[in-house]
């Protein structure tokens, strides 16, 4: 290893934030407190030290003064450590000899007091500018990355990304938990804008999906553990036996001859299935499935169709690598309290997407019935589920709006409309948001006949029966607070949606949710479809509710993302790793014990004898291994014991001025 | 670098080359209009830092237009702020030559 | 000159096109990137900071402008114009470009600003959208990219007086349009939209009472390059104490033959309240609406907490009756909660401009018809299949050209529109 010679000429810059840091950081202060500090050649500050004038300034300064060393004080590395890295790389300078301090979210934004803000600011920078006087030139390690992407979740964002990325070279493994694709968006009546049913949606992205030869889908598949990082994922999924292993041109009579009756979750209940079934005409896989709560094994099936079904299957466990992940778990529709506008307690309150199955199997006819008794008259609640005001008793609430809720409501007024002219409607609602194009939806409705009530946010409608009937009582808003009653033979509760499961899928993959959730993306507009771990993209309504097009459109989204990151087929990773300096090492084996990812074994170093020694892509940066290690020989090239202790140093003597 | 003393300004040459003599009288009687307003700013918080309504009062201007003059000469660094008043306006000062 | 060659043309350089053409660059293909203004950036350069984060906007878009600039597979075209677009055959497009004399020479432009300072004529900037005057040589705005003066040839007196300043000799009278021709294979159409122009409603008296601006007059304003250097009434250059918003101005609007919502005023009217009682503490911020639209991830929260802070929200349309010698705005309204007719007198009357369409781009379309919508949006054609598709194949569609929208969905369509490019590029690229 070569003599270290500490870094002598640095320059330091300090961001403005156009006020987002200098309204509580006196930058100027910041800026003479460092100037003249040793090894610092020049001070600067500027109002956008992000914007281009910014980042020229200090590229001809690295050029014009030869610096030797950067620190850049602004926001948080987050955001803008690559920007800078960027500008130090164009000018010449390894990009490991730059620093970002953040200045805002850990200063500015964090302490009103302007005069300690300022001091903390200073702290921070001399500890940067320790930092960089230390820091080794690296380069990045480059890799080999799986030229194939992991797809998790198998509704319309998941094919959606599967034909995006196969069509941009890249293997795809598309695995649905369900033993069918297609999601929610199956189960929709009639999609806006022209009236497609959402089975037919679906269908025309599987007939595209159908046409690839580089994806391989895996339905009645969960994904059980993921580990390694970007380029290099291992993933293990569970796939569950389908029993019917291949198509017979007899199969549906061993449907037909099934004995077995079970409620059909499909429809929510609606109707009924067999324990050999198929969702839907046109469902896909175009394989029917037994479900194996139900199946008695009794057999009537098998002797119609014979091998064709296999009710010894058993579950198979896969091993395979991939390149990246995309997760489109999607929603689930909340499901309203029991007595919450009156469900459960009475039969005919019944949720939206219920509404929506029973507007599809009704087709048929030019009457809806439910329960037996034709619905002429229907009253829609809105915001059940969403929006809701948390006041101390009512434990977890949905605070978000759901985004889709009015706009597909509305959509089905008017779809009502056409097809049972006869059916009053009154929706009570607190805004409509039928926001952007939808808004025509709105109009039309209105102008349909459809009544809008507006009810007070704090003061929700009431549900009551009465006379065999349901009453709807609320306040009207936009008639001065005037109640209002109306007599309906259907209530139908506008649920928003839900995450489904995030919880497991985001501790599978050490990936963060947010409020209400959802899964959380890196940075809602800087990186709105990345996570914070690399090579993690997140798409459709497992990320927020969305509506089809925008469910769609950020699925889109993420395979551009994922496809940036593997097209080449190699990646970077950062050289945040440790490395073993075999003349220190002492052969304590302590760094072995703690090393959480096995990336420490021993080797033969030329003249020293077996030493410790890291495989760098196994490596990744946790730093256990030089908290434990005797001798110090163990250390992480982008942060040096020496590092740390000379930072905290010059940090103290900041605060202490 | 030096600029070649004997090269004729290129505005010349386009001048000659489109024809144009004088240019459009309207935008002319503009700059005018506009040189008379800075200077009667100018003149107004040259020496001492005053508010957008005591230079109006001053000047005889609207207020809004001395504001929207104001602003444009604190861009060039012609005018700076100086303090504000505790009925919430800003003084300025003359700061050009 | 020989024709040049990139995999996708990217029209307009606002936040979209940036996204979409930094996507495509990043995956290697060769990327040109147009604008019609001296500078990238588009709207959201302009903007102070964005909701529900409350970032600052200048935070997330200018390195993303850097980037555009120095990325390698980007070449990028200001103050150009894309004049024709001729498909012949997938895969393959022939577009004639037009550059627009700068009389300025960007390479060696060091934007010293001594021409800008040198120069006699001041109009209106429209970059502050006239709240103060630029001069006919000027920098677009502080953190343009490029950063590069530029000769505004229609109100230059032909003193020559920048060229006379020009340390670097940049100034040339004599330049001239360019145009020619390149081959594209795909093309993303990232036009963005215009803003509502409140002088089609006389009713609002914009530009007759001083004190009523609109909402990116006020996004100016509360920018840290104000160029007020605050947030003072245009009347008078004092604090405003009580300011109203009007929601849906230019949306909703069926006397205008607008019923479209504009998607993003509401969110956009309750930051800048927020914002307005950070930097005015006594303030009184009032906001008229119809409905409050707070849909997006972590919108409701944000209103709630506008709420909160003691923003009042009023449901109902407001409208305005006079102006009082001090600039004072009289305005009157129907109260819902009260059942009233109410008046009140306002500071400051801001107008929520609404999103409207920008659909000239349809025009250069010479032997293909970009279909628009019956209000003028780029029309998108597989809405619920793949809804960055235009009506043209190979021609994609990204953020506001479709339809009024905010900076993350733009940010996400405009990676969608990459991903349908790409794809698009790879199957037909010979």
């Amino acid at each position: 290893m070569s003599k270290f010679v500490e870094r002598q000429r640095i320059g330091v810059y300090v961001c403005h934030c156009g006020g987002n840091i200098s309204d509580y950081v006196d930058v100027k202060e910041v800026v003479n407190a460092v100037k003249d500090y040793p090894g610092v050649v020049l001070a600067k500050d500027f109002i956008f030290m992000c914007s281009d004038a910014g980042q020229k300034m200090i590229e001809e300064d690295i050029k014009k003064h030869n610096l030797d060393g950067v620190v850049v004080a602004a926001c948080s590395p987050k955001l803008h450590e690559m920007t800078f890295r960027n500008v130090v790389t164009r000018a010449g300078l390894n990009p490991f000899l730059f620093y970002h301090v953040n200045i805002r979210e850990q200063s500015s934004w964090a302490h009103r007091d302007r005069k300690y803000s300022t001091k903390k600011a200073i702290s921070h920078v001399l500890a940067g500018i320790e930092y960089v006087k230390l820091a080794s030139a690296l380069e990045k390690i480059r890799m080999k990355a799986e030229k194939s992407v992991l797809i998790i979740g198998g509704g319309i964002a998941g094919i959606r990304a599967a034909l995006d990325l196969s069509g941009m070279g890249i293997n795809v493994v598309l695995v649905e938990k369900e033993p069918f694709l297609g999601g929610r968006t199956a189960r929709i009546w009639r999609t806006h804008p022209n009236g497609k049913k959402g089975v037919d949606v679906v269908r025309g992205l599987i007939n595209e999906l159908k046409e690839r030869d580089n994806v391989v889908i895996l339905t009645n598949s969960e994904v059980t553990h993921v580990e390694g990082f970007v380029g290099n994922f291992k993933v293990k999924v569970h796939v569950n036996p389908r029993y019917v292993i291949k198509n017979h041109p007899r199969m549906k009579e061993a449907i037909d001859v099934c004995p077995v009756t079970v409620p059909d979750e499909f429809n929510y209940g609606l109707t009924t299935r067999k324990a050999i079934y198929y969702p839907y005409e046109g469902a896909y896989p175009e394989l029917p499935v037994i479900d194996p709560k139900a199946c008695t094994r009794c057999g009537e099936c098998v002797k119609i169709v014979g091998d064709a079904i296999d009710l010894s299957q058993k579950p198979m466990d896969l091993e395979f690598k991939v390149g990246a992940i995309v997760v489109t778990t999607g929603f689930k529709p909340y499901e309203p309290k029991p007595g919450e506008f009156g469900y459960k307690e009475y039969g005919n309150v019944i949720t939206l997407p219920v509404f929506d199955r029973l507007l599809d199997l009704s087709e048929g006819g030019n009457k809806l019935i439910y329960n037996g008794k034709e619905i002429n008259s229907i009253a829609f609640i809105y915001c059940v589920g969403s929006r809701q005001i948390p006041n101390g008793s009512n434990g977890k609430v949905n605070e978000y709006c759901s985004r889709y809720c009015c706009n597909a409501t509305i959509y089905r007024a008017s779809q009502l409309k056409r097809k049972y002219p006869h059916i009053k409607q009154y929706h009570f609602y607190r805004d409509i948001r039928t926001y952007g194009l939808n808004e025509l939806l709105y109009l039309k409705a209105g102008e349909e006949g459809a009544v809008f009530i507006k009810y007070p946010d704090e003061e929700p409608p009431k549900v009551y029966g009465e006379d065999g009937k349901l009453i709807v009582e609320s306040k009207d808003v936009v008639l001065g607070g005037d109640t209002v009653r109306t007599k309906v033979d259907l209530v139908v509760l506008v649920v928003g949606m839900e995450p489904y499961d995030t919880k497991k899928i985001s501790d599978i993959l050490s990936i963060s949710t947010g409020k209400g959730g959802f899964l959380q993306e890196a940075h809602p507009k800087l990186r709105p479809v990345e996570t914070l771990k690399s090579g993690i993209y997140i798409a459709g309504t497992a990320q927020a509710p969305r509506t089809i097009s925008e469910t769609l459109i950020s699925a889109s989204a993420a395979s551009a993302k994922a496809a940036s990151m593997l097209i080449k087929g190699e990646i970077e990773l950062e050289p945040r790793v440790a490395r073993v300096d075999p003349e220190k090492c002492n052969l304590s084996k302590r760094c072995v014990e703690v090393c959480p990812t096995g990336a420490i074994s021993f080797k033969e170093y030329e003249g020293l004898g077996t030493k410790a020694w890291v495989n760098e892509a196994m490596c990744i940066g946790c730093g256990a291994c030089t908290a434990v290690c005797p001798t110090e020989a163990i250390q992480l090239n982008t942060l040096k014991t020496t590092q740390i202790k000379r930072m905290i140093e010059a940090a103290i003597k900041g605060l202490e001025r | 670098m030096v600029l070649s003393e004997k090269k004729e300004l290129t505005v010349f040459t386009y001048k000659k080359l489109k024809g144009i003599k004088m240019p459009p009288k309207e935008l002319v009687e503009k700059v005018r209009k506009a040189t008379i307003i800075q200077n009667k700013i100018k003149a107004a918080i040259i020496n001492s830092p005053k508010t957008v309504p005591e230079i109006a009062k001053e000047t005889g201007l609207d207020t809004h237009v001395i504001l929207w003059y104001v602003a444009t000469l604190l861009r060039y660094g012609l005018v700076e702020k100086v303090e504000k008043t505790d009925e919430g306006y800003w003084k300025y000062i003359w700061k050009g030559r | 000159m020989s024709e040049e060659t990139y995999d996708a043309l990217v029209i307009g350089g606002g936040i979209a096109g940036i996204e979409s053409a930094l996507t495509l660059a990043d995956m290697g293909f060769k990327v040109l990137l147009v604008e019609k203004e001296p500078s990238i950036g588009g709207k959201m350069a302009l903007l102070s900071k964005v909701f529900p984060t409350l970032d600052c906007a200048s935070c997330i878009s200018t390195p993303k402008m850097a980037s555009a600039y120095h990325h390698p597979n980007i070449t990028l075209k200001v103050y150009t114009e894309v004049l024709e677009i001729y498909k012949q055959g997938e895969g393959n497009f022939e577009v004639l470009i037009r550059e627009k004399p700068k009389y300025v020479d960007p390479q060696a432009c060091t934007a010293c600003t001594l021409c800008e300072k040198a120069c006699p004529v001041i109009v209106p900037d429209e970059f502050q959208f006239g709240l103060r005057g630029r001069k006919a040589i000027y920098i677009p705005f502080d953190i343009a990219v490029p950063k590069k003066a530029v000769l505004d040839i229609k109100n230059c007196i032909f003193c020559g007086q920048c060229e006379r300043v020009c340390p670097t000799g940049a100034i040339n009278f004599l330049d001239e349009p360019k145009e020619y021709k390149v081959k594209v294979h795909s093309i993303i159409l990232a036009t963005g939209y215009k803003l509502f122009d409140p002088l089609k409603k006389p009713e609002f008296k914009f530009g007759q009472f001083k004190n009523v601006i609109t909402s990116m007059q006020m996004e100016r304003l509360l920018s840290p390059t104000s160029p007020y250097e605050g947030i003072l009434k245009p009347k008078d250059g004092g604090e405003p104490m009580k300011i109203a918003y009007f929601l849906c101005a230019g949306s909703r609007d069926l006397k205008l033959n607008y019923p479209l919502c504009s998607q993003v005023c509401c969110m956009y009217s309750i930051k800048q309240a927020q914002l307005l009682l950070g930097a005015l503490p006594l303030a009184d911020v009032y906001i008229f609406y119809i409905d409050i639209r707070a849909f997006g991830k972590g919108y409701e929260e944000f209103y709630q907490q506008a709420k909160a802070m003691g923003v009042n929200f009023i449901k109902g349309q407001p409208s305005l009756l006079d102006e009082k010698s001090d600039g004072t705005v009289v305005v009157t309204y129907w109260d819902s909660n009260d059942n009233q007719f109410k008046v009140d007198e306002f500071d400051l009357v801001v107008l929520s401009v609404g999103l409207w369409p920008n659909g000239d781009i349809a025009k250069v379309f010479k032997n293909a018809k970009l279909e628009l919508d019956e209000y003028g949006w780029i029309k998108r054609i597989d809405e619920n299949g793949n809804p960055v598709k235009t009506s043209i194949e190979g021609v994609f569609v990204a953020g506001t050209a479709s339809g009024p929208k905010d900076i993350p969905e733009t940010i996400i369509e405009a990676n969608a529109a990459a991903s349908q490019a790409a794809k698009y590029i790879i199957k037909y690229k010979r």
